[in-house]
């Protein structure tokens, strides 16, 4: 048994020091590995979708409806007799775009926000994060409905309103993350030597915060995923007749009697998605922070 | 009791074969000496009750039942009845007299109904210029009481359809008196009525109603109480009846009805409505090179639809496949397709795609937040993908739906709609007229025709003009329409009395009872 | 304490505005005119008009906020366009359902979650140490409606044992326990299993913290207390984290009901948002994210409280 190393005080910064050590420490983590390879599995199914769906997902064939699972259609068919498997296929293409897509606005719009929040203090310090605040107050699906139902159910108007539910969260994150940092001794150092704030914030402390960053996206990810699903049950989300798994998930719950194998697919592949991005996302805070395992997981908003 | 284990056992194999979302359905309730009706209905909480303002289908349900009409419709003889008002004489073509009948009283002890409400309730929806000015009062001039009970009306035209449109849906009048003292905003929350129930109580997606004590007609109502329950889900509001928990509800979801059939302790009541579905194309203001401009484009879409498919998947046989806008029994009727064969005609679509030289083209078609149009828009783009039409599927909440539609921001929509008086004029000016709202189309032959059948006093002369607005609409295809949909009730098997009606939200409730 | 507790409520005015006005600038900003939609197809243009007029739509987006926001401070909310109802009389209705059914979806969080949790941490690498966690993760991962849908098919419609619908209407609240309960079990579970997998999951990991102590390994190693006195002392130390992040929950609980309330047909705050949100009713919207958004506020300066009494050696 090889003996688990704790980073090294004396480089306790050096963040290829550390991802190197992580990406050591990550293989270990049992659940977070069988996470990372059914997470790759899903997006790879979702990004070869054409290649490997056996159907068209939205060519409607009335003559096969509710068909139950077979060799032929693997978990069956629906009411307007298309395949379950492809259209399963082709919803991950919508869910974890909308997931990533997010991801990826929360970063551009919460991590700024956090680091200056962080990195300044005083006046923009308590605008911000009474900014942050009041988007945090917002019960989040609320204000995704909101947003949706205002703006018009366009998928880029989902991802929008879930981005900007999640940004706040990242914001405080990363805020409290730079709070800690900043008065380190290599950061007042650079200080001295005359770095600007900008090279300061993105050189020395944006690298040290990445850890939380990078754990709380996981959890972004598989909030997004979740109320993506949650939206489109509700009617505001994905479009008809583009597959969606929240969205078949409300039409199968008709023939929940009738094809259960309609309402267990959608729902199995987002439960199998979000419990794979969990465990990913443990096993990455335990890897990349070693202090993290005493610090309670922030858990995220967004469920619904 | 042997049979009744026999019957069961057999209603159990039948359950089992098809493994139904709903369940066995308890045994329903003792109905022994029960006098309270519990009634689950479509939507979310209820709004205005007061029929000076425009009420949406939950409110209308309620409604009905708290308000007597001037005029009632026999829905089995479609015609038009007495009610509150006893006779109307038309003694020039601009001039409606019309006979109230005596000893009406107010609910909760606001007097006598009389002429002067009559006059006072139109001159409001005059002078505030309510919905009901556009549909309903349109043409009438002036509203002035002759005694106690004669009202005498001055029209700007002669409409030959007062009876059915203006005494029929804009007959439901407010009491005067109580509708002063109470103002406009108290009085539409808890309005006071002259019909069978009254309110007991309002809260948000409750309403419980009593028997009004002072009815005019003997006997009636047989219930003493009514509570409404507005629940939006269809799955949910009849699981909640076959659990017992309600007694009646409205707008089931058609695919659980052949097994509702099945189980006898529940009636299903499925009744050809006054409701279309259809397509509609902005002729108005899209622009100028959009391909469903041609008129042969609209009619290969109007062949590419399969209509008794819609039928058979979307409403699981509950509809009625048609092509037109006039449902049988009324004026101008002559069968439910006309024109376009009822599984339609691809090859005769196709021909009509390479004659009008449209290869495919994309389109925006929007649609409300209904679930069943949601799901037949799918399977309507479907079928006209056969054509090379496709169909970008936009479904809207009903405010951001209203806001394109009513503006006519929009290339085209699928929606749906109700018929408010048994009168063609209903179903054809506001959606066919260039002044009409809810008109994607302005074509001045359109307009005259319309505007002549309305103003038409001899029946028979109006019967011809809307054959001929209805063959024009056929060749056209500013509207496609698809089917009428059926307005379906589930209620308890000991729930007796209720009337069959085909308009969706006039179901009254007085001449029910358990038995 | 005290000042820190005084700062955090002087900012929840300051927070409250910023939510104000972003719900109405969304409003404002975006398509669809409740008036229309209020008075439909048949309208004609002055009736529009004037209906504008009498909710003041028709003046400037500055002085329509501060004409809203001066009447809220007197304690109105304004009057709800299509229902024509005060804003505050429809609170009253909703509010008290929400409540209930977020206490009722606690009450099984915490009924489940700390003897789960305990007894988790207490037989680590147990089979109810694995069953645990398995239903932590299960928990994690399962949309609320998913789950509704599936125990509504098996304990209402197979098994026939409990209601689907009744929350909130007269028959409930008119009659005996049993039948008030009722109905509430369902989409208590439902809404509940989240917070019962995160709350679960903190107490153990919190439980096996405290538990690792020096003074605890101690005191256990030499007997110096009976087992009952240490797991009480333990708990004791562990409620600390446990009992915040519940109020925070708490908090959270009424904004992420929707579904639940659709599925259950609850009238609740959800859904009056959601069709306030669907007939563009501004004044209900603007109220109700405004209640929403102070009781969660207060959900947190709760937690903190807490935080703060029961660990005295935290200091603010």
């Amino acid at each position: 048994m090889a003996v688990v190393q704790p980073s090294s005080p004396a480089t306790p910064y050096r963040i290829t020091g550390s991802f190197v050590l992580a990406a050591r420490q990550f293989p270990r983590h049992r659940a977070a590995m069988v996470g990372l390879v059914l997470l790759v599995l899903i997006c790879l199914a979702a990004a070869l979708a054409p290649w490997i769906a056996p159907y068209d997902p939205v060519q409607i064939k009335l003559s096969a409806k509710l068909k139950p699972p077979s060799f032929e259609h693997l978990l069956g068919t629906d009411h307007f007799g298309r395949d379950v498997f492809s259209r399963l296929i082709y919803g991950g293409r919508t869910s974890l775009s909308v997931g990533v897509l997010v991801v990826v606005f929360a970063f551009v719009l919460g991590v700024p926000l956090g680091l200056a929040s962080g990195y300044f203090g005083g006046r923009i310090d308590n605008l911000l994060m009474r900014l942050v605040d009041a988007f945090l107050t917002f019960p989040p699906l609320l204000l995704a409905v909101a947003l949706v139902g205002l703006l018009g159910p366009d998928i880029q108007n989902v991802m929008l309103a879930l981005g900007l539910v999640q940004a706040p969260v990242l914001a405080r994150i990363v805020r409290g993350s730079t709070l800690a940092v900043r008065e380190d001794v290599y950061v007042t150092a650079a200080r001295a030597l005359g770095a600007g704030p900008a090279r300061i914030v993105l050189s020395h402390i944006l690298r040290n915060v990445m850890s939380p960053i990078v754990v709380q996206l996981t959890i972004v990810f598989s909030a997004a995923v979740v109320a993506e699903a949650s939206l489109s049950f509700l009617g505001f989300g994905t479009q008809p007749p583009q597959p969606s798994w929240g969205r078949d998930m409300s039409e199968a719950r008709r023939f929940l009697g009738d094809a259960p194998w309609m309402f267990m697919a959608p729902t199995g592949i987002i439960m199998l998605c979000v419990l794979s991005i969990n465990f990913l996302g443990d096993g990455l805070r335990d890897a990349l922070d070693p202090r993290a395992w005493r610090t309670r997981r922030q858990l995220s908003k967004g469920e619904g | 009791m042997r049979g009744q284990g026999i019957t069961r056992r057999a209603f159990a194999a039948g359950t089992l074969g098809s493994g139904l979302i709903l369940g066995s359905g308890r045994a329903p309730a003792i109905a022994q000496g029960k006098r309270d009706l519990r009634v689950g209905v479509w939507g979310g909480e209820f709004g205005n009750l007061s029929p000076v303002i425009r009420f949406d289908i939950q409110g209308g349900l309620v409604l009905y039942n708290i308000f007597d009409g001037l005029v009632k419709t026999d829905f089995a003889k479609r015609t038009i009845e007495p009610s509150l008002a006893l006779e109307w004489t038309n003694p020039d073509p601009l001039t409606w007299r019309i006979k109230l009948r005596e000893g009406v009283k107010w609910q909760k002890g606001f007097g006598e109904f009389t002429a002067e409400d009559v006059v006072y309730c139109w001159n409001f929806h005059i002078e505030s210029k309510s919905f009901q000015v556009g549909t309903a009062l349109f043409p009438v001039d002036s509203v002035k009481a002759d005694g106690k009970y004669v009202v005498e009306v001055k029209t700007k035209l002669p409409f030959g359809a007062f009876p059915g449109v203006t005494m029929g849906y804009g007959g439901t009048i407010i009491s005067a008196k109580a509708h002063k003292e109470m103002g406009n905003q108290a009085y539409s929350a808890t309005p006071v009525g002259n019909g069978p129930f009254q309110i007991e109580s309002k809260r948000g997606t409750e309403i419980t109603l009593v028997k009004n004590p002072d009815y005019w007609q003997p006997g009636l109502p047989k219930l003493d109480k009514i509570v409404y329950r507005a629940i939006p889900d269809s799955t949910t509001r009849l699981q909640a009846l076959l659990k017992n928990e309600l007694d009646f509800v409205t707008h089931p979801d058609p695919k659980e009805l052949a097994q509702v059939r099945k189980n006898t302790n529940f009636v299903v009541n499925s009744t050809p409505g006054w409701e279309w579905d259809f397509q509609q194309f902005n002729l108005k203001n899209s622009k100028p090179d959009a391909p469903f401009r041609n008129k042969l484009v609209r009619q290969a879409i109007s062949y590419a639809i399969d209509r008794e498919a819609i039928v058979k998947e979307i409403y699981y046989g509950e509809a009625l496949a048609t092509d037109n806008q006039i449902p049988a029994g009324y004026l101008g009727y002559r069968g439910p397709m006309l024109k376009y064969p009822k599984n339609g005609d691809l090859k005769k679509a196709k021909e009509l795609m390479a004659q009008a030289g449209v290869k495919g083209y994309e389109v925006e078609v929007i649609t409300s937040d209904k679930d069943w149009l949601r799901k037949e828009l799918e399977l309507v783009a479907a079928m006209v993908s056969q054509i090379g039409i496709t169909y970008k599927l936009k479904n809207m909440d009903m405010g951001g739906y209203n806001n394109l539609w009513l503006n006519q921001r929009y290339d085209q929509v699928l929606e749906d709609i109700t018929l408010v008086a048994p009168d063609p004029d209903a179903t054809c000016w506001w959606f066919l007229h260039g002044k009409g709202n809810a008109s994607g189309y302005d074509l001045p032959l359109m307009d005259g025709m319309l505007d002549g059948a309305r103003s038409e006093l001899d029946q028979g002369k109006r019967e011809g003009l809307y054959h001929k607005i209805v063959d024009h609409t056929l060749e056209e295809c500013p509207l496609i329409y698809h089917c009428n949909t059926n307005n379906i009730q589930v209620f308890n098997k000991n729930v007796k009395g209720f009337v069959p009606t085909p308009q969706e939200y006039m179901e009254r409730l007085d001449t029910v009872e358990w038995g | 304490m005290w000042r820190y507790l005084g700062r955090r409520l002087i900012q929840v005015p300051l927070v409250l505005v910023v939510v104000s006005l972003m719900t109405f600038l969304i409003t404002r900003a975006t398509p669809g005119d409740p008036v229309q939609i209020m008075l439909g197809m048949q309208t004609s243009k002055e009736a529009a008009e004037a209906m504008r007029k009498e909710f003041n739509l028709d003046r400037s987006l500055p002085e329509q906020y501060a004409l809203w926001i001066g009447k809220v401070v007197q304690g109105d909310l304004g009057r709800s366009i299509r229902l024509n109802d005060p804003v505050t009389s429809l609170l009253a209705e909703r509010l008290p359902v929400s409540l209930q059914l977020a206490a009722s979806a606690m009450a099984f969080a915490l009924l489940v979650s700390i003897p789960l949790g305990v007894i988790a941490a207490l037989r680590r690498n147990s089979w109810i140490d694995y069953l645990c966690t398995g239903y932590t993760v299960a928990g994690f991962a399962i949309p609320n409606f998913g789950l509704a849908l599936i125990l509504i098919y098996v304990f209402s419609i197979q098994l026939d044992w409990l209601p689907i619908t009744g929350i909130g209407t007269a028959e409930q609240v008119s009659g005996g326990l049993w039948t008030y309960i009722k109905p509430f079990i369902i989409p208590a579970i439902a809404l509940g299993t989240l917070q019962t997998a995160i709350l679960t999951r903190l107490l153990r990991s919190s439980m096996i913290d405290v538990l690792s102590q020096d003074y605890m390994r101690t005191a256990r190693a030499k007997g110096l207390l009976p087992a009952t006195i240490i797991v009480v002392h333990a708990l004791k130390n562990a409620m600390i984290p446990f009992v915040t992040m519940a109020a925070i929950q708490f908090g959270y609980m009424i904004g992420i009901q929707v579904t639940i309330e659709y599925i259950f047909a609850v009238p609740g705050m959800g859904s009056a948002v959601l069709n306030a949100v669907v007939n563009r009713d501004f004044p209900v919207i603007q109220g109700f994210t405004l209640v929403i958004s102070a009781f969660f506020l207060f959900a947190n300066i709760m937690a903190d409280l807490f935080y703060a009494l029961l660990d005295p050696r935290i200091r603010y």
